[in-house]
């Protein structure tokens, strides 16, 4: 075998990507990292680049996996995906396609486009497709662990969403469903399907804290927070660009915090739970600049700026639209883009209607009924519930009744979900809303 | 100027709107009626006849974490040029002329 030459990759990577944010950022980690023409094209304009030999194309936040599969193959150029599937057979004039998962590490991508910078790999394709930590995502303290879907369908659960309404939602049979439900009332222990989400809340709270990794170094004044490591890693590059120490969040951000009181200037969120960070991290940082990356979908910009955002970006958008939004956040501006800002007040204002309709509705339940929904969100059932309230199981029903009657809801998961959507149990808890 | 906060202000019927980079055009068949600037074009398209001013002012509030008095003055402000512009109505006393 020829000794490899270090270089012989770096003539010509190209990262596509239907989102610019994120295939700039990556050409500018491989950059970083040494890769020394490293360049993004949109996937839009993918053909009209590979008219020219290219020793590697990188696919990442991609769409059509498969039309970019079937441009490199004509093209001759091997593909990595960078989170990216491609199950199933491969496409008409599809090339070679390495899967890396976006948890993996940047000296994995980097061996890969090494190695086939070296010509390895063109025949021997699952020597080089990356394992990395994996889709599996540890559920608990124990040894729990939740699929990505089975995670999805408990936080629809949560939010009260019905098996019809998932399998739609997540683009799967209803059978499906109910066959991830089976599953996750068995890892989880549970007899019911409330008493699974209550258990899953648990466990996220198990997991949330149950490690202590090591913040970013103190002079970074950006810090980025993604739960896919590469994806963070990319992201902290391509912001490193405008001349700022940007290091990526080896985990939460509020944990990191915790640990370091002065933080950074700036702290950039991204991922699917970027809502639900800005949240954890608010909690304990009222003052820091918080923007979030995200993929412009309504709710999730509302769930941003409920959580206490200052601003929200695309990931379509370019990295100088990001560049200019972390300015004007560490200036004191709120940001939106400008085409969902309607979207946005038009949300908030459904909200706060939804939110005087459940706080009336919530004001007319008793003390014993609110006691009761209390149980419910804990995942009690009617025996359970007769015993703490020191009632017969026939009167526990009848108070559920009524709850479900008062709330205007047609099953106690819903009931439980309208509690958790609006913190009925902790204004219980608070005392607000003097009993009737 | 206040305007009444319970006033559901509408958009003038058989306007169009093209969204720009710095905002948005209305137009009413071929002819323009004016360029707005986004929170212009925003607070515009929340026109709608349901919607309370004071509900845009809680939303603008929140969305920007402004104090609700500025708030409240920056939405009354843009409403009555959009009254003004002829582009939305029902803003009750203050878009009488």
């Amino acid at each position: 075998m020829p000794t490899p030459q270090p270089d012989a990759m770096t003539d010509s990577v190209l990262v596509t990507s239907d989102r610019a944010l994120w295939g700039e950022s990556l050409a500018a980690l491989l950059t970083a990292a040494g890769v020394r023409a490293a360049r993004f094209v949109p996937t839009a304009r993918l053909t009209l680049h590979l008219a020219r030999p290219v020793s590697a194309l990188v696919a990442v936040a991609v769409a059509d996996a498969a039309a970019v599969q079937r441009a490199a193959g004509q093209a001759g150029a091997p593909v990595v995906g960078v989170g990216v599937g491609t199950n199933g057979a491969p496409a008409r004039g599809a090339g070679v396609w390495f899967a890396l998962p976006a948890s993996a590490d940047a000296p994995l991508l980097l061996d890969v486009l090494h190695r086939l910078g070296r010509g390895e790999g063109r025949s021997d394709a699952p020597a080089l497709v990356g394992r990395g930590p994996g889709p599996e995502a540890r559920a608990s303290a124990s040894d729990t662990t939740l699929t990505r879907r089975e995670q999805e369908v408990v936080a629809l659960l949560t939010e009260g969403v019905g098996s019809q309404d998932i399998a739609e939602r997540l683009g799967i049979s209803p059978n499906t469903v109910r066959s991830h439900v089976q599953n996750l009332l068995g890892k989880l222990d549970a007899g019911s399907r409330l008493e699974a989400v209550a258990a899953a809340e648990r466990l996220l709270r198990e997991t949330v804290n149950g490690s202590a990794p090591v913040p970013p170094p103190a002079d970074a004044a950006v810090w980025v927070s993604h739960p896919e490591r590469l994806l963070c890693l990319a992201l902290a590059a391509g912001l490193g660009r405008t001349g700022r120490t940007a290091s990526a969040c080896a985990a939460p951000a509020a944990e990191l915090l915790a640990q370091r009181p002065g933080g950074p200037e700036l702290l950039v969120v991204a991922g699917p739970d970027a809502p639900g960070q800005v949240a954890a991290v608010r909690a304990g940082h009222s003052e820091l600049p918080l923007l979030v990356v995200g993929d412009g979908d309504p709710g999730e910009l509302l769930a941003a700026v409920e959580a206490g955002a200052d601003g929200y970006v695309t990931s379509d958008a370019p990295l100088s639209a990001v560049f200019d939004a972390a300015d004007r956040v560490r200036g004191g501006e709120a940001v939106v883009p400008p085409e969902m800002l309607s979207v946005l007040l038009r949300s908030l204002i459904r909200r706060r209607r939804e939110e005087d309709q459940a706080t009336e509705r919530f004001s007319r339940l008793s003390r014993r009924e609110r006691e009761v929904l209390a149980l419910l969100v804990a995942g009690r059932d009617q025996d359970e519930m007769a015993d703490a309230l020191v009632v017969s199981p026939h009167t526990a029903r009848t108070h559920v009744q009524n709850v479900l009657r008062k709330l205007r809801v047609h099953s106690r998961l819903e009931a439980a979900a309208l509690a958790r959507r609006h913190g009925f149990l902790d204004r219980f808890t608070n005392g607000e809303e003097a009993s009737s | 100027m206040t305007l009444d906060a319970d006033a559901r202000p509408s958009r003038r019927p058989g306007l169009t709107m093209e969204r720009t980079a710095s905002g948005g055009r209305l137009r009413d068949g071929v002819t323009e009626v004016c360029a707005l600037n986004p929170t212009a074009l925003a607070l515009w398209e929340l026109c709608d006849g349901e919607i309370a001013v004071q509900e845009i002012v809680d939303a603008v509030s929140e969305a920007f974490s402004l104090d609700e008095d500025v708030a409240r003055a920056d939405v009354e402000a843009t409403l009555v040029q959009l009254g003004e512009l002829g582009v939305i109505t029902g803003l009750g006393p203050a878009d009488a002329p």
